[in-house]
Parts: C-alpha cells; sequence; structure tokens
C-alpha cells in the first residue's frame, strides 16, 4: 500500500504540515445564535396568530383592534434584523491574507454577505405594508392569504439559513 | 525505515467524512428549494388571478409583485449562503482528519500530539 516514507526531513516536515494546516480551517458563515433563532420562532407564532384571525379580510374599522398587534410583531422583526446586522460576518480565512489575495486575483471575488438582515427588512416591509392597507381600506382575505403566503417564504429563508449555522 | 502515514486509508477517511456531510446537507437543500420556488410559482398564479377577479387592487398587485422579486433575489443568497456552510463544514472536517493522520505520526515518533489551533476571532 502506498505510504509516506521516514527520512531525516521526513518528521520536520510533517510538524511544518501540522502548523500549516492549523492555519487552514476557514470560516464562511457567521456564528449560530440561538437567541435569533428563539426571536424568530417566537415572532412567527405570534404572526401567523395575526394572520389565522385576519383570514376572513377585515374592514378599515377593525383597524384600532388590531393597532397594538401590528406594532409588536413589526417591532419584534426590526429587533431582529439589528440583531442580525450586529453579529459579526466572518473574515477572510487566516490562510490567505491581503496580499495573496490581490496576487490571485481572489479580491474581485464577491464575498457572500449574510442573507438574514435583508430577509428580517423584507418582513418589515410586508408588514408594514398590510398595515398600511388594513389602515387605509380594510383588507380582503385574497389579500391577507397574499401576505401570509410572502411571510411564509420569508419566515423559511430566515429561519432554514439561521438554524444551519448550528454545525 | 518505518511507514508514518497511510495515505490509502487517509483518503478513504477522508470521502467518508465528505460523504457525511454531503449526504446530510444535500436533501434538505434539495427540499429548501422545492418548497421555496413551488411556493413563489403559486404566488405568481395567484397575485394574477385574483387580480384578474378584482379581489386585490392594482397597487396592492404591483406590491406583491415587486415583494416576489426580492424574494427570488433573498432565495438565491440563502441557498448561496447554504452551500457555503456545507463548503465550510467539508472543508474544515478534511483538515481536521489530515491533522489527525499526521498527529498521529507525531504522537507515535515524539509520544506527544500537536492539538489542532482554534480558528482566530
Amino acid at each position: 500500500m502506498p505510504i509516506v516514507s521516514r527520512s531525516r526531513f521526513g518528521f520536520p516536515l510533517l510538524v511544518a504540515l501540522c502548523l500549516a494546516l492549523g492555519a487552514c480551517t476557514i470560516k464562511l458563515a457567521p456564528e449560530y445564535d440561538q437567541s435569533i433563532v428563539d426571536g424568530l420562532t417566537k415572532a412567527n407564532v405570534t404572526t401567523l396568530t395575526l394572520f389565522a384571525a385576519l383570514a376572513d379580510g377585515a374592514t378599515k374599522a377593525t383597524y384600532p383592534t388590531y393597532e397594538p398587534k401590528y406594532d409588536q410583531i413589526v417591532g419584534e422583526f426590526d429587533a431582529l434584523r439589528l440583531q442580525a446586522v450586529a453579529r459579526p460576518d466572518p473574515s477572510t480565512p487566516s490562510m490567505i491574507n491581503a496580499t495573496s489575495e490581490k496576487l490571485l486575483k481572489l479580491d474581485a471575488i464577491p464575498k457572500l454577505k449574510t442573507p438574514t438582515p435583508e430577509v428580517l427588512q423584507n418582513i418589515v416591509d410586508l408588514l408594514t405594508q398590510m398595515r398600511k392597507d388594513h389602515k387605509g381600506a380594510g383588507l380582503t382575505s385574497a389579500a391577507v392569504d397574499l401576505f401570509k403566503k410572502s411571510f411564509v417564504t420569508k419566515m423559511d429563508q430566515a429561519l432554514t439559513y439561521e438554524k444551519a449555522l448550528k454545525r | 525505515m518505518a511507514d508514518i502515514i497511510d495515505v490509502k486509508k487517509l483518503v478513504a477517511d477522508i470521502k467518508t467524512t465528505v460523504s457525511g456531510i454531503i449526504d446530510k446537507d444535500f436533501p434538505a437543500l434539495t427540499d429548501f428549494q422545492e418548497r421555496q420556488l413551488t411556493g413563489m410559482a403559486e404566488r405568481a398564479a395567484t397575485i394574477a388571478a385574483q387580480s384578474l377577479a378584482g379581489r386585490i387592487t392594482e397597487e396592492q398587485r404591483k406590491f406583491f409583485l415587486d415583494d416576489l422579486a426580492k424574494d427570488a433575489k433573498t432565495f438565491a443568497a440563502v441557498v448561496a449562503g447554504l452551500v457555503a456552510i456545507t463548503i465550510e463544514k467539508a472543508w474544515n472536517a478534511i483538515v481536521g482528519v489530515i491533522w489527525g493522520a499526521i498527529n498521529a505520526a507525531v504522537k507515535s515518533a515524539v509520544g506527544a500530539a500537536i492539538p489542532l489551533p482554534k480558528f482566530p476571532g
């Protein structure tokens, strides 16, 4: 079977390889944050409960009853967005410093941004629009259904990504 | 001369480690893509149907279509992010396997292992 034979350079080479490999672990995504996942789960339940209450549509006159709930969920998602923005994004892998990046032309490759802040901003915009429509002219059951479908898509994106960070 | 590292075994160990990660992550990614793309296609159809039926306003139709476009963009970003996480896990697992093999050889030579340094930051 193929083997690596020991020579007078073999052992020092092994140690050098160990040290080089130690610098070669990488980080391509931010740290998992249990509080963000917990916050998303809680806000998800609250928002889906609101959608259930509005499933048959709602008149403009009912808006004052729901205003505190809208304020709560918009505030919760905005707070989660800020939490996600404040979380550090991973830096460039330690084995590739800025000079090497330039030499290897890796600086032209766009660094992946964490998607969570943008997804949460879209949720805030969605719920803000829904609140505006409810206050303005009321909501048809069809409009509520579309708002809910849109919300579910976004929550799926946020929760799937955030849970995948637990590695 | 004594042999230090069994390269064939090392390659087999790396393959097993990477397969384990990909076999776990790939189905989850496929399921996610299926849910998202089906959901977005259904939304597009619903927006058109409800708009024609007069159950949503013209302004709402425009809002929902713009919103759908935003979701398509973030969907792509999430998929890229999930792939990056898998690559990170696979890469670091490979480094771990190789480190383990070299360390075993070093330990047999000097009687002590070298701990794998933590990723800084």
